[in-house]
């Protein structure tokens, strides 16, 4: 979208009205790409003569500083006050379309009338943009002059516009909302006069454009973006955009409850978190009867400073958007506030707040459920339609989650690994072997041998990660393969036919193609890999992400010549790391010789198993041990010691294409 | 080979050709320019002579992998960057948005092909990484009032208005 502006800019497609940056996004946080794109456009356009800028409240608060080719001589601003296309119509989504979205002639009509009455010259712009279909109902215009360095106009009673400022060849320019508005959108009255302020002053990082602000933020952490948010409206909404992408577990329970109650509060930002992570020690959730209809919730007014109007309700319906408020609805949500004392309830979560929240969390694309989320969290089961990786840690399963699993058909991929207490009634119909449409997209699963045998079966999988770590007995060909520590009491559970797991994973609707052996004890290396040379022979991609306590290279060896698809592999070896520690200051040998010795090794397996597997293309090695590996990566992410410095993940994760004559 | 760049002030810089073409503009402009001095109208000629100065550091720097968008938070800055990005906060904001005129930026990067990228990821670096790193270097472990103090700004929010941010947003809160 952004290139697409850019290039109707140079284009000059549209005459003397060269620039049309009318809304076509749901999405407020893409607006400042794309005017920060357009402005890139302008600059790059000597010829343009006029610039439409249209908005929605979302933008008002917000200031955008253009460089003006020397021929612009004007700039015309809308504000849709009360709806846009892609609100107001549903049949259309998310593009204007002027056969089904026609304009409000009464609207319009007030609109020019109110124009007309201005002092300014206006009626050849609106003529054309109203010409293109362009104009939305709704929609009130002004124009800004060059020659008229300062501008105050009053559009209507929610909106004005104030000012444009000359320095130079930049002009900003600023909407604000009148106090009235402010008050029901919680924006600062004086965010104009304050961006405007702050826009030319070359000391403060607020007049950076909004894409480096938030590529600044990136780098800092939760309590940073926090105060952020609170320094000025400038830093607030690139600040909350980062700080709501990725939600890591809050620090404590009452933090996890507060922040659901945001969420379930403040749907603008609520729809910018991709990733969220649910933590909650001694979190207890509760249903509120006389408020657990979520239908009532829905209509209820968000009292938020981030709430905007684009939020759609399910019918379509949008009685908001004309800024109306239903005193029943307000009292819905409210009355459930007053409810929730902090005191009183500090662990207490509504599961009505929890629904909410998850409704608002339309852009969900990874959920991560951490252990001691009660099982009452997942009585709702509203499907997340862009949800699409789900990861539940430890022992957090139990059958209303699963339910409500079952509800997420878009999963593509899951992490999963059912607990002894799995039992088959915990799903649905019977348990997923009997229910094809059960995640009918998951291509990733990482999981272990009970959920291997319970979810391969019928499903797309192309990537498989088996985990080993709590299996204490395996079976193949009659030979029993124990680890060290064992009792017959957990063996019971935890013993497993490796036959009868082969024949789970042969099931899947497509062929695995990559496959990662993970968490596993030494005694289990040899039949495990038996069983995937003779299960899973058509795979492309094998990985050991397992510790190399003894030598795995003869077991590889073996096992390669019984994948005849297999392209690249994925081992533990030495640390070359390690052993350049090991000699730093303790031996006379250099970096470099340790580097080249090791280098010689690898070199020597590479050969040698390119002979046994023709189709090998690609040997990756990786530390001796995944807790190492994990270890050098923070190492290398947050550089903390000045000895490492030098480190680079291509210093532990080595890549060796596979040479043939 | 050279070319010349003439600055907002009407200065001239005759550069290495090799240096000016890691600024992906200019090397947007030098195959139409011919032998034209390429004007850069929204770039001051002290500004200029820093980012070339560190284009002529990096000139020679192997090229990093990729920036496929999922680059590390670090906010580690190698010795001779601290160095030169130590500078007034007028001119490091003004090389951040030089940078960003100059698309010295990885973002913009993305939608092109990879040798592209490749061969001016290094350069990016001024804007994407080093300036980018050294605010937020500044900001880091600070309070709103001392992030308002450092940058001289005023805050625009109404006390109603604040409270209802830090209730919104207190889950945040470190305590």
């Amino acid at each position: 979208m952004v290139s697409a502006y850019v290039e109707t800019c140079k284009l000059q497609i549209i005459g003397p009205i060269n620039l049309d940056l009318s809304r076509h996004c749901a999405n407020p946080m893409a607006d400042s790409k794309r005017y920060h794109a357009a402005g890139v456009g302008i600059a790059a356009s000597p010829k343009i003569e006029y610039i439409i800028m249209h908005g929605t409240e979302s933008e008002c608060g917000d200031t955008r500083t253009v460089r003006l080719p020397k021929k612009c001589s004007a700039i015309a601003v809308s504000t849709c006050i009360t709806r846009n296309a892609e609100q107001s119509c549903g049949a259309c989504r998310f593009d204007w379309d002027e056969s089904q979205c026609a304009p409000d002639p009464r609207r319009l009509e007030d609109s020019e009338q109110f124009l007309q009455n201005t002092a300014l010259s206006i009626e050849p712009i609106l003529t054309r943009i109203w010409k293109r279909g362009r104009c939305m109902s709704g929609v009130d215009q002004t124009l800004l002059r060059v020659s008229q360095p300062k501008f105050s106009m009053k559009l209507n009673s929610r909106l004005s516009v104030k000012g444009a400022k000359c320095v130079g060849s930049e002009w900003s320019i600023g909407l604000t909302p009148t106090p009235s508005e402010c008050f029901r959108r919680r924006l600062p009255e004086a965010s104009y006069s304050q961006l405007l302020y702050t826009g030319m002053n070359k000391n403060s990082p607020s007049n950076l454009p909004y894409d480096i602000l938030r590529q600044i933020f990136e780098y800092l952490g939760r309590a940073d973006l926090y105060a952020l948010s609170l320094v000025c409206t400038t830093f607030l909404h690139p600040a909350s955009a980062v700080l709501y992408q990725i939600i890591l577990p809050p620090s404590s329970t009452t933090q996890f409850i507060r922040l659901f109650w945001t969420l379930s509060k403040a749907p603008l930002v609520t729809r910018s978190v991709h990733t969220l992570h649910l933590a909650a020690r001694g979190l207890r959730v509760v249903q509120l009867a006389s408020t657990n209809n979520l239908d009532t919730l829905l209509k209820a007014q968000p009292s938020s400073t981030f709430s905007s109007t684009d939020v759609v309700t399910p019918n379509g319906a949008s009685d908001r958007h004309q800024g109306v408020r239903n005193p029943q609805e307000e009292d819905g949500f409210g009355s459930l506030e007053r409810v929730f004392d902090e005191a009183q309830f500090s662990n207490m979560l509504p599961l009505v707040v929890v629904e909410r929240a998850f409704y608002n969390l339309s852009s969900l694309q990874e959920l991560v459920i951490h252990p001691h989320i009660p099982f009452l969290f997942w009585s709702f089961t509203r499907q997340m339609p862009n949800l699409r990786h789900v990861r539940i840690l430890g022992r957090a399963d139990s059958t209303l989650l699963l339910f409500w699993l079952a509800k997420q058909t878009n999963l593509v991929s899951l992490h999963y690994e059912p607990s002894e207490h799995y039992v088959t009634q915990w799903f649905p119909s019977g348990g997923p072997e009997s229910e094809g449409h059960f995640l009918s997209n998951l291509k990733t699963l990482r999981t272990n041998v009970r959920g291997a045998i319970l979810l391969a079966p019928q499903r797309p999988i192309v990537n498989l990660r088996l985990e080993f770590g709590d299996v204490v007995e395996v079976k193949l060909d009659g030979k029993v393969y124990r680890r060290g520590q064992y009792s017959p009491t957990t063996a019971a559970s935890n013993s497993w036919s490796l036959h009868e797991l082969g024949e789970s994973l042969r099931k899947t609707r497509v062929p695995i193609n990559s496959f990662t052996l993970g968490d596993c004890c030494t005694t289990h290396y040899a039949p495990l890999l038996t069983m995937v040379s003779r299960y899973l022979s058509q795979i492309t991609h094998l990985s050991l992400a397992v510790e190399y306590e003894y030598p795995l290279d003869h077991l590889v060896h073996s096992t390669l010549p019984l994948l005849p698809h297999l392209l690249i592999l994925e081992v533990p070896t030495t640390d070359l790391f390690h052993l350049m520690e090991a000699v730093r200051g303790k031996s006379n040998e250099s970096n470099s010789e340790v580097s080249e010795q090791w280098r010689e090794v690898q070199s020597d397996k590479v050969l040698k198993w390119s002979k046994a597997s023709r189709s090998l293309r690609l040997v990756i090695f990786h530390p001796s041990s995944p807790l190492i590996e994990s270890k050098l990566r923070s190492l290398v992410k947050y550089r903390n010691s000045p000895h490492t410095n030098w480190i680079t993940e291509r210093s532990f994760i080595h890549k060796w294409p596979v040479s043939r004559p | 080979m050279s070319i010349t760049i003439v600055t907002s002030d009407n200065e001239q810089f005759c550069v290495e050709k090799l240096v000016a073409q890691r600024i992906a503009l200019i090397e947007d402009m030098v195959e139409n320019a011919g032998d034209r001095p390429i004007p850069l109208p929204n770039v001051t000629a002290s500004v200029l002579r820093k980012i070339l100065e560190y284009c002529e550091h990096h000139k020679n720097d192997p090229l990093p992998p990729y920036d496929d968008g999922s680059r590390s938070r670090t906010t580690h800055i190698s010795e001779w960057d601290q160095k030169f990005i130590t500078v007034d906060q007028e001119m490091l904001f003004e090389i951040i948005l030089a940078a960003n005129y100059l698309e010295m930026k990885p973002l913009l990067y993305v939608r092109l092909n990879v040798p592209r990228v490749q061969c001016l990821t290094a350069c990016n670096a001024v804007a994407g990484d080093i300036g980018c790193k050294t605010v937020a270097n500044m900001i880091k472990g600070k309070s709103p009032e001392e992030i308002r103090k450092l940058f001289n700004i005023v805050n625009n929010f109404t006390p109603e208005e604040e409270a209802q941010i830090r209730k919104e947003a207190e889950w945040a809160e470190d305590r």
